[in-house]
């Protein structure tokens, strides 16, 4: 099948899990289907998840608890609740909590796929930051320890002149970093510079040590 | 036919009929004794009366005095009546003073028959014509007689009697029974002084007429049967309104039964709905898949079908839940059918079983399904299980430990079915029996009517319901109702 996305759905009721795979399959969305919040838990940090479609009455575990236990876990899982009997404490706790949405059953079909298209929507977003973040983070590694320091100073705005002043060797010297620092990189400009500093968040810490994670 | 025959008569006639009907009150209601005296009483004023016209109409002084002696008979029995009426009737008199007149009357009665002289004259020595309404009749001429005094002062005696017991009445009693005293010793006081003053005149031979006594006795009788018709009619009212009341209280019963039962399936409305709502959510996202497989080229019609069957079987299941709750919300009469305990307590479970599941309620049913019937009102007895099953919900409501369970059994115990219903919560009060109480509860929300309710219904069932700790933790509520004895062998 060539499908649109992976749409994972956990409900205690059985007929229910079945209609939202027919709705879902009728898009060409894949689906993974759980009977209980323990059951997702177990197979959620295998395999990432784009679009969570969560009950929140469930016996043991609700769908509210399932999502403070994700969060615990560092997990950002897109989720849309979907409640036979919501009110709205409970939507706006969701809500806080970063739920994409919150709908009531019976739902209308173009309400739960625009909520299940803007999930998938956001996890590609997300994905797609996380692989900037990564490439900015792989070129931050090529470079010298000492190309490290120029950078810190130049995105927090400083001439070449205080820089060379600060660290203690000549401005020219400097220059050669900088230029450097541009090239690897990968950016032509000081504000480019500074978006991609600011994906790895150097200039803010002043010496935080690259931990890799 | 003479006036005097015509006034006579008319007096005996009134005083049978008084005397039939207080008779016959007391023949309903034996209770009724004053109603029994007054009879005897009314009866001898008749034979009074009849004397009288006797003695008016006599024709020589020894038919004349032969009548006499049986007035005495009469009198003596209206005497005895008249004072049993006032002491079963105010119940004030004092025992002696009418033992000592009922002697002294007694006494009159024995020497009026005894051989020689006559009681209230020595000798009646001719009678003389009297001129009555125009008509003449005869009045005694003779000697009057010492011992008269006798008659009258027992007579006198009498009336201290009554009037003593109505005063007694009078200053212990309330309005009603001032009003008794005064009718009814008032009347006999006076009307009896009036025919003392009668007999005195003819028996001193100060004044020569007939005796009169019987529109006297008459009026006396009349008085208390008055007041009597009226002790009768109040009677009849209240028990009026008591048919009424009791009419009413039913009517009351039934509809508390019924609102409590509404009020105890309210509590399952928030779970009930979502039982309601699920297959509909179920059914409308079915059907637009269905919708959105359709609009595909080839639609995949398989699924289709699939699909259909299962919003056929979605909808059945919304319409089970339906039934069930308009089931129990019938109102109507208690109906009296053989019912299958086990199999109403598995709907009552299937009704609760949202709202148990969502308080973390384990249900353990142990129902024995060849349960001989029961015979009652299934509604009923399913609106008792619901209760006891949310109560024993509700007692485990504040369990930290997770523990849960809810023991839900049927068994036959010698010729009865039993029901029992075990928690896991905080167990009994100090004082077991008051959760039956109207207005017990220990709810913040609690009406306090269930158990009381509960309780009603198994009685009216012939059965009985009861409540006992839990071995370990907890309560158990049994109720237990006689199978129906089917005849052979099962």
């Amino acid at each position: 099948m060539n499908t649109n996305g992976v749409v994972h759905i956990v409900d205690d009721e059985a007929g229910m899990r079945k209609a939202l795979a027919r709705l879902l399959h009728a898009e060409q969305l894949e689906t993974r289907a759980f009977a209980s919040a323990n059951e997702f838990l177990s197979v959620c940090l295998a395999e990432e998840v784009e679009c969570l479609i969560l009950d929140v009455t469930m016996p043991e575990l609700d769908g509210l608890e399932l999502q403070r236990r994700l969060t615990h876990l560092g997990l950002l899982v897109p989720i849309v609740f979907l409640t036979g009997n919501g009110d709205i404490p409970m939507s706006v706790q969701a809500i806080k909590a970063g739920a994409v949405d919150f709908l009531t059953k019976p739902v209308k079909d173009s309400d739960l796929l625009s909520a299940v298209r803007a999930s998938l929507a956001l996890a590609g977003a997300r994905r797609a930051e996380r692989a900037a973040e990564a490439a900015v983070r792989a070129r931050h590694e090529s470079l010298t320890p000492r190309e490290r320091e120029v950078l810190a100073q130049v995105v927090t705005g400083k001439l070449n002149k205080q820089i060379a002043a600060d660290l203690g060797i000549g401005e020219q010297t400097i220059k050669i970093h900088r230029g450097r620092v541009m090239e690897k990189m990968g950016v032509s400009s000081v504000a480019d510079l500074v978006r991609a500093s600011a994906r790895l968040r150097i200039g803010t810490a002043t010496t935080k040590p690259d931990n890799n994670s | 036919m003479s006036w005097v025959t015509v006034l006579w008569s008319l007096a005996a006639g009134a005083c049978l009929t008084l005397a039939a009907m207080h008779l016959l009150a007391w023949c309903w209601d034996r209770k009724l004794r004053a109603n029994l005296w007054l009879a005897g009483t009314a009866l001898s004023v008749a034979v009074i009366a009849g004397l009288e016209w006797s003695l008016m109409n006599a024709r020589t002084p020894v038919e004349y005095l032969s009548i006499h002696r049986w007035g005495h008979a009469a009198t003596f029995l209206t005497i005895v009546g008249i004072m049993g009426f006032v002491q079963s009737y105010f119940r004030t008199g004092r025992p002696w003073l009418a033992w000592t007149v009922m002697s002294l009357r007694a006494l009159v009665v024995v020497l009026a028959f005894v051989p020689g002289p006559t009681f209230n004259f020595r000798e009646v020595t001719a009678l003389t014509p009297f001129n009555l309404f125009g008509e003449i009749v005869v009045v005694p001429q003779g000697i009057p007689s010492p011992w008269a005094r006798l008659g009258e002062s027992s007579v006198f005696l009498m009336v201290v009697f009554v009037v003593d017991a109505a005063i007694r009445l009078w200053r212990k009693g309330d309005a009603r029974e001032r009003q008794r005293a005064l009718v009814v010793g008032g009347g006999i006081g006076l009307f009896f002084l009036a025919c003392l003053c009668n007999a005195i005149a003819i028996h001193t031979g100060w004044h020569s007429v007939p005796y009169f006594i019987t529109f006297s006795f008459m009026l006396i009788v009349a008085a208390i049967g008055l007041e009597l018709s009226r002790d009768l009619g109040r009677a009849a009212r209240l028990a009026a309104e008591l048919r009424e009341n009791t009419e009413r209280l039913d009517q009351l019963r039934r509809e508390l039964t019924h609102v409590t039962r509404a009020a105890t399936l309210s509590e399952l409305s928030g779970s009930l709905a979502h039982e309601l709502n699920q297959p509909l959510a179920i059914i409308l996202t079915n059907t637009q898949a269905a919708q959105r497989l359709l609009d595909q080229s080839p639609p995949d019609l398989e699924e289709v079908r699939a699909i259909l069957s299962d919003i056929v079987a979605e909808d059945q299941h919304a319409a089970e839940v339906i039934q069930r709750v308009r089931t129990m919300l019938r109102r109507g009469d208690t109906g009296s059918e053989p019912v299958a305990l086990s199999s109403a307590i598995e709907d009552v479970l299937h009704l609760a079983q949202r709202d148990l599941a969502s308080r973390g309620v384990v249900v353990v049913p142990a129902l024995v399904t060849d349960l001989p019937p029961v015979r009652g009102d299934r509604v009923q007895l399913q609106q008792v299980a619901l209760n006891l099953i949310l109560n024993g919900a509700d007692a485990m409501g504040g369990n930290t430990d997770g523990q849960r369970h809810l023991y839900v059994a049927t068994s036959l115990k010698a010729g009865f079915a039993r029901v029992s219903i075990s928690d896991e919560g905080g167990g009994l009060p100090p004082e077991p029996d008051r959760i039956f109480e109207p207005f017990y509860t220990t709810k913040p929300h609690g009406l306090g009517m269930g158990l009381g309710i509960c309780r009603s219904i198994i009685n009216a069932h012939g059965g009985k319901l009861w409540a006992e700790p839990h071995p370990h933790r907890g309560t158990t509520f049994h109720f237990e109702l006689p199978v129906i004895q089917t005849s052979g062998a099962r």
